[in-house]
């Protein structure tokens, strides 16, 4: 009878930061590129960030990045020229480029 | 005694001299024709050679394993030292274009240099896998000036026994399971084939078994006897036989567990110079475990001795009673370990692990550890100031005696220079 260990015996002398390397192929390889959105999600899209910039309101902000979806919840303090938004966390300030941005909901309204 | 056995088309593909490769396209030398040594380090004359090209181990009998004093000195040698970040992104970027014959399912990385490829399937796009083996050979070559051996088989162990054993000097081989008893049973000795090492190769010799052959025709159940599963491997491996799809080593971690080796610069002799250097481990393990969201209870520290000393070190366990994330409490059980079992000579090579994980879900208090809480709060901040502005951007004192290694490893992947 074969009693194969099977995967186990390839276990092979990675050096943890290859490792790393190979996850990250590995999601970008099997990502889906993000859906589009319509002319009316887009237009959506603008209204909610125009109004949290202007009524300083706390916005949360999906973003495509490296092939996932990620969330920033925060506050728009800046829509600079190029293409950018300056998004104010709590514990952070980051530029969010225009194309990124997928979704925006404003938090005091969320449970509408 | 080959039926219903797996049938595919499977390449292992190994990079040659990959380090050597990789440095020779970056300075635009011909790894073929220069011979050139990668030295883990300059500074060190007894720092060891990492990879050596062909005509370095033709012309000068230097390979892998070598002491850099054993390089002669010849205006013709061209010395480096690794850049490992750099042979990392080379290794990735061959992946990316093996994956352009086969999606990252085929492909099975075993290491910087080596992957098993997959190419059953491919046969209706790409045509017979021996031609797209050999023309993905090429394109390596081709894209990055490195030259490869690639050996091909039914399954992942024949693939791999045909590279190390014929395609290595020929640079293609294909084995089928009727190439098993010409071109397998007359190795020897046996630590030539993959999977048997010195110590296994004695115990065999010790049977009366000296070639693969000679394991082919043992008795089977002798084999279980004495080696449990491993025999029954070795018996069957000997055959060419091998069962094991194309898995996902990497995101399976059914023993999940942080753990750290070192080799020390140089040999330390006391308690207190071992313990400095335990401590700068048992916070990098529990830095990433505390990242990962976890807690373990079983600390195993494990020392050898350097090669004067009269003993061969040791590797012990203990298991706490409450889980931590805490470094302390982690150098605190090495320490008791070092006491029980260290028997002063002086140590070369340590390693600190932590096993037996479970999520880090809520802190347990103690009525008469009240600062508990406050804690592991702190280490949990020492942690996000180190991800801000790095690993050495808050140390402990110990780090800054001649002991600590912290800081000079700080500047390594894998243990050598980035």
């Amino acid at each position: 009878m074969i009693k194969d260990r099977g995967t186990i015996k390839w276990t092979a002398m990675m050096l943890p930061e290859h490792v790393q390397k190979i996850k990250q192929w590995k999601r970008e390889a099997y990502a889906e590129n993000p859906r589009n959105l319509s002319e009316w999600e887009l237009e959506d899209l603008q209204q909610t960030i125009n109004q949290a910039f202007k009524q300083h309101k706390t916005v949360t902000i999906t973003t495509w990045q490296e092939a996932k979806y990620v969330q920033w919840t925060g506050r728009i303090t800046a829509l600079d020229e190029s293409q950018q938004l300056v998004l104010e966390t709590l514990t952070a300030v980051i530029r969010v480029p225009f194309h990124s941005i997928h979704a925006a909901r404003l938090d005091d309204e969320s449970y509408d | 005694m080959y039926e219903n056995l797996p049938e595919r088309s499977i390449i292992c593909i190994d990079m040659k001299s990959f380090y050597a490769s990789c440095m020779a396209m970056l300075e635009g030398l011909d790894v073929m024709t220069t011979p050139i040594a990668i030295v883990a380090n300059f500074t060190q004359p007894g720092s060891v050679v990492l990879a050596a090209s062909p005509p370095m181990k033709e012309r000068f009998k230097i390979k892998t394993g070598n002491r850099r004093f054993e390089i002669p000195k010849h205006p013709d040698i061209k010395l480096f030292e690794p850049k490992m970040s750099f042979f990392i992104e080379m290794s990735m970027a061959i992946t990316r274009l093996i994956s352009k014959y086969v999606p990252p399912e085929c492909i099975h990385i075993y290491s910087v240099d080596e992957s098993w490829v997959d190419l059953t399937e491919t046969a209706k796009l790409w045509g017979p896998p021996e031609d797209t083996a050999k023309e993905i050979q090429k394109a390596i070559y081709d894209q990055f000036r490195i030259p490869s051996a690639i050996g091909m088989g039914p399954n992942m162990l024949m693939a791999k026994l045909a590279l190390d054993l014929e395609a290595k000097k020929s640079g293609f081989a294909k084995w089928t399971y009727e190439d098993v008893p010409t071109k397998l049973w007359s190795v020897r000795p046996l630590s030539e084939m993959w999977g048997i090492g010195k110590q296994m190769e004695a115990k065999l010799n010790a049977m009366g078994i000296v070639t693969v052959g000679g394991l082919a025709n043992a008795d089977l159940n002798e084999l279980e006897k004495k080696f449990g599963i491993m025999g029954n491997q070795l018996y069957h491996h000997a055959h060419g036989i091998d069962l094991s799809i194309f898995g996902e080593p990497l995101v399976k971690n059914s023993a999940l567990s942080f753990g750290k080796g070192q080799m020390l610069m140089r040999d330390y002799h006391t308690r207190k110079e071992i313990s400095v250097a335990l401590l700068e481990m048992c916070e990098d393990v529990m830095r990433r475990t505390r990242e990962a969201g976890y807690v373990g209870r079983t600390v195993t520290l494990g020392l050898s001795y350097s090669r004067s000393a009269m003993t061969k070190g040791f590797q012990r366990s203990k298991t706490i009673a409450v889980p931590t994330s805490e470094t302390m409490v982690m150098y605190k059980t090495c320490l008791e370990l070092l006491d029980e079992y260290f028997a002063g000579e002086p140590a070369r090579q340590l390693s600190v692990r932590l096993t037996n994980l479970e999520p880090e879900q809520s802190i347990q208090l103690d009525l008469f550890d009240v600062k508990k809480e406050q804690r592991q709060i702190l280490g949990h901040t020492m942690d996000s100031i180190r991800r801000k502005f790095g690993v050495t951007a808050l140390l402990r004192a110990v780090s800054f005696t001649d002991a600590g290694t912290a800081l000079k490893r700080d500047k390594l992947v894998g243990g050598h220079l980035a």
